[in-house]
């Protein structure tokens, strides 16, 4: 697939990365040197030095004949622009990354006007599953599969004496439905078997129906706990999204903005949700707000250093979840030894949305889990695929380590296949793999 | 230095490797030359036995590539590979060792230099592997290497630059390994078509492809003592130079011409300077070996120093001046005719024309065109500049801008160049060697020519060079292919440190 992306920060380096680990024709389009030359040097792709808006450049480049074009460039306006031009051009599937809230508010217009497939904004997303996490506690990531015939969800083991250093056979017993299929522990992934163990603090991916999950997740979470209380330190781009998208559904949802002026506008901008104009990250003022009684702080600033610490201090007063946003990846993985419950980074979230366009058609859905290090994928199999027929502990010697079929489904049914069962033409299957493995799997159950 | 990843690569290097002495075997049966078959049994028994050692000892190695891992690699394995590319040489007793090892850099490097006195009295599938090596080290071992190996990713990438010729290759296509197998798709399609050419020509298949591996990737290792002028045939000489301005020209462009763009190598400004140069040396040359300007100004110049020079018809004087200037300029090396009895101003520019090189991007060694177009540019503007200090004046490349970082990056290389051929002249020297055999060794060494002049010149060999300036000027060899970095910067100690 032939992939431009206009812009080589954050955003656009960690999509290059990601796509070109899959090898995909990817070109990434940057005006300062010392950033191209850092992607030159780091991922296999071509690099392109000017300016991704300029029509001159894209014509020259052969955007027309692109798959995708993403821009993600510092500014909107210009993303806008570069987005739009390679539409015209002849692009197939076109997104602009924005940050300006209204842009986003109204994204629906501003794709129909501009003719862009995606307006997209990191920030948005990232507070989109921030605020998801706070609505359905324990559940860091959940997603749908099979038309919503099957979900996968992400849980983080709380300290429940039932399951911790328990086997997975012993956990989930057969023909439940359900399937653990990844475990990440200490920044690590796991493809687990039926003899790996569950620890507090591990991130678990169920998959299966909806009805059998809400069942065993309840042996991984502390209990069915509701958010009652919230706190959420920065009245950025984030935190207002947040605020925003809990505002009335929890019961108090508070706010904290340093700057007198933003606080104003915030006030009038939110309902039931209260905006508190000081600093969070000190002591005393988390104390003064009962900072023992929240049950979520939500660290958003655009600062990763204040994030991260006044999350840990949260945590020691008390607070029972703590979130943090973090815009340097690599900082990610080392949060959660400090007692971070989750990290959001929001170029992740953008990143994880384009990568399914590049597998539209191919794969109907496509979760990417740890920044890219697991991929859940659901794969349509036709009749030309390979493995037709066979029991599947035949095809397994075939199969990579790293990569399991977690769930098949076939019309309505939906099950967890065991070493007897066969792919049918037809099926859908969801396979879990990562990412070394995907490629190898995938060359297994289609033909290429 | 991650020197298990280092060993691990190297050794699936050497093996791989290995497997290309097979053509070799397969002629050594078909003349019966059984000695030789055995010698390059042997060869790759010692190829893959080396080469697995290597890999075991490698094994499990984590695939971290940095700027190190990628200079040491590329440096070390083109030494690596001329060492076992030696093996057949001195398995089948051909040449000693240290003669083996120039020899077979010399092939792999795509220099031409010999040390062979009497070649027809080699063994004929010997000579074989002499030309294959060529073809192996013309688009570069490790760009094969790269197109066959699927997991170097980016670092793949760094190898492919370290390698590539020219200040900066562009990606064909934007996956490295896309590019590399584009690459040798064309060079073996360019190969099967001079192979052709050279058979309807009048050649046999043995001697068409020896000669079209010396000639595409501007080796210059004949199957004839005499070089090209054995043939006599005009038919052949045309088709050579033909072939030999298509290998120095930047093998990107054809692939411009075959997704549409015909005229891709016509408008590329490089190109044009590199045939405006070869048509303007072919001009005065032939003029010069018409006999004008008139030879033997000084009337009382001293019987010794008078050289004989050839007379020749307009005709004549053309087709040997043009064969020999794309030859030397190209930096492949074959002759139709000695030119060491040419007029001093033809020899001169002939020398002149060795640093040149052909384009970036092709196989042709030496300086490059594009760098020096730049260097006289960049020297033109300096002088503009002291009288009109105020003006901006920036240098383009056709419609490429030459930006600081390049300019820099090119007059370094120029820096670097001149003081690997002073130092290098200087020490042959030291080691007893004429001063013109000492310089223009260097000089065709440095920049993959082949012959030089006088005592190492077209109807010589460099057999008279004592070893230890053999195995020097081997590494000159390398280093002018590799672009001098790669070797040079194993010299840096601090290179080699864990740290």
């Amino acid at each position: 697939m032939n992939i431009f992306i206009a812009g080589g920060g954050r955003v656009g380096y960690h999509l290059a990365r990601l796509l070109s680990k899959e090898h995909q024709d990817v070109t990434v389009i940057e005006s300062d040197r010392d950033q191209l030359e850092q992607i030159d040097y780091a991922l296999d792709v071509s690099t392109v030095r000017g300016d991704g808006s300029s029509v001159m450049l894209q014509q020259g480049l052969g955007v027309g004949n692109a798959d995708i074009f993403v821009a993600s460039m510092g500014n909107d306006e210009m993303n806008i622009i570069a987005a739009a031009t390679a539409k015209g051009l002849g692009a197939k599937q076109v997104a602009a990354r924005v940050g300006n809230m209204m842009y986003l508010d109204s994204n629906i217009l501003y794709e129909t006007i501009f003719g862009i497939d995606y307006i997209l904004s990191p920030d948005a997303l990232a507070a989109l599953e921030i605020a998801n996490y706070i609505e359905h506690p324990g559940i860091i990531v959940s997603d749908e599969f099979g038309k919503g015939l099957v979900q996968m969800r992400q849980v983080r083991v709380d300290e429940t004496p039932t399951v911790n250093g328990k086997t997975l056979k012993d956990i989930i017993a057969p023909g439940s439905g359900v399937l653990l299929g990844v475990i990440m522990r200490n920044g690590k992934t796991i493809i687990p078997h039926g003899d790996s163990v569950v620890e507090v603090g591990d991130h678990v991916g169920l998959v299966g129906k909806k009805k059998g999950l809400d069942k065993i997740q309840k042996l991984f979470l502390h209990e069915d706990i509701k958010t009652r209380r919230v706190i959420i330190m920065g009245g950025g781009t984030i935190g207002t999204q947040i605020a925003r998208a809990l505002d009335g559904k929890i019961k108090s949802v508070k706010l904290f903005e340093r700057r007198e002026d933003r606080c104003e506008s915030l006030a009038t901008l939110l309902k039931k949700a209260k905006v508190v104009c000081r600093d969070a990250s000190s002591r005393s003022s988390l104390e003064q707000e009962h900072i023992d009684a929240v049950d979520v702080f939500v660290a958003s600033t655009s600062d990763d250093e204040r994030n991260i610490m006044a999350a840990v201090l949260a945590k020691e007063l008390g607070a029972k979840r703590v979130v943090a946003i973090i815009n340097q990846p690599d900082f990610a993985p080392l949060v959660r030894r400090l007692g971070i419950d989750m990290a959001v980074t929001p170029r992740a979230s953008v990143a994880n949305r384009i990568l399914r366009l590049a597998h539209q058609g191919e794969m109907t859905t496509l979760t990417v889990l740890d920044e890219g290090s697991v991929e859940v994928m659901e794969l349509a199999i036709d009749a030309s695929s390979p493995v037709l027929g066979q029991p599947l502990k035949s095809v397994s010697s075939r199969f990579p380590r790293g990569a399991l079929i977690a769930t098949i489904i076939r019309g309505d049914k939906v099950f967890v296949p065991g070493g007897e069962d066969e792919i049918l033409a037809g099926d859908s299957v969801i396979l879990i793999a990562s990412e070394d493995a995907v490629e190898p799997a995938l060359k297994v159950l289609k033909k290429k | 230095m991650n020197y298990r990843f280092l060993a691990k690569i190297l050794g699936q290097l050497i093996a791989i490797f290995g497997l290309s002495f097979l053509p070799s075997l397969c002629w050594a049966a078909w003349f019966g030359e059984w000695d030789s078959f055995t010698a390059f049994l042997e060869s790759i028994g010692v190829a893959l036995l080396f080469g697995g050692v290597l890999y075991v000892l490698g094994r499990g190695a984590e695939t971290r590539m940095y700027q190190r891992e990628t200079l040491g690699l590329v440096g070390l394995g083109w030494l690596v590979l001329a060492l076992v590319g030696a093996v057949p040489y001195v398995m089948s007793g051909t040449l000693g060792c240290v003669d083996a090892f120039f020899e077979s850099m010399s092939g792999l490097t795509t220099t031409g230099s010999t040390v062979i006195v009497d070649i027809e009295a080699v063994d004929k599938s010997v000579l074989f592997w002499r030309s294959f090596s060529h073809w192996l080290g013309g688009m570069g071992v490790i760009v094969l290497f790269i197109a066959v190996l699927p997991y170097l990713g980016a670092g793949g990438k760094q190898l492919f630059k370290s390698e590539a010729p020219g200040p900066d290759p562009h990606g064909l296509s934007p996956r490295i390994r896309d590019t590399a197998s584009i690459l040798w798709k064309l060079y073996l399609t360019l190969t099967v078509v001079q192979t052709a050419c050279l058979m309807l020509a009048g050649m046999s298949l043995y001697d068409a492809l020896c000669h079209t591996f010396g000639t595409l990737a501007t080796g210059g290792f004949s199957t004839r003592q005499a070089s090209i002028a054995a043939f006599d045939s005009l038919a052949i000489e045309v088709i050579i130079i033909v072939f030999m301005v298509v290998a120095g020209t930047n093998f990107g462009l054809f692939f411009a011409m075959k997704h549409g763009d015909i005229w891709a190598v016509v408008k590329d400004s490089e190109w044009r300077y590199y045939l405006g140069i070869l048509v303007l040396a072919t001009v005065l040359i032939s003029f010069n070996l018409m006999g004008f300007p008139a030879n033997g100004v000084i009337d009382e110049t001293p019987e010794a120093m008078q050289v004989e020079t050839p007379d020749f018809t307009p005709g004549g004087a053309v087709r040997v001046a043009s064969f020999q200037v794309v030859s030397v300029m190209t930096t492949t090396g074959y002759g139709t005719n000695n030119f060491e009895k040419w007029p001093p101003f033809s020899q001169l520019l002939l020398l002149m024309l060795m640093f040149v090189g052909g384009c970036a991007g092709s196989t042709g060694g030496g300086i490059k065109v594009v760098r020096i177009i730049v260097l006289c540019k960049m020297a033109y503007w300096r002088l503009e500049n002291t009288f009109r200090p105020k003006t901006v004046r920036p240098i383009r490349m056709g419609d490429h801008l030459i930006d600081d970082g390049l300019q820099k990056r090119v007059a370094t290389f120029l820096m670097l160049h001149m003081l690997v051929f002073i130092f290098g002249s200087l020490v042959m020297a030291g080691m007893g060697l004429p001063v013109m055999t000492a310089v223009t060794a260097v000089i065709a060494t440095l920049n993959n020519i082949g012959p030089g002049l006088e005592f190492v010149g077209a109807g010589h060999d460099f057999h008279l060079v004592p070893d230890a300036g053999k195995v020097l000027l081997s590494f000159f060899m390398a280093m002018g292919r590799l672009e001098l970095f790669s070797i040079v910067v194993m010299l840096h100690p601090g290179f080699w440190k864990h740290s």
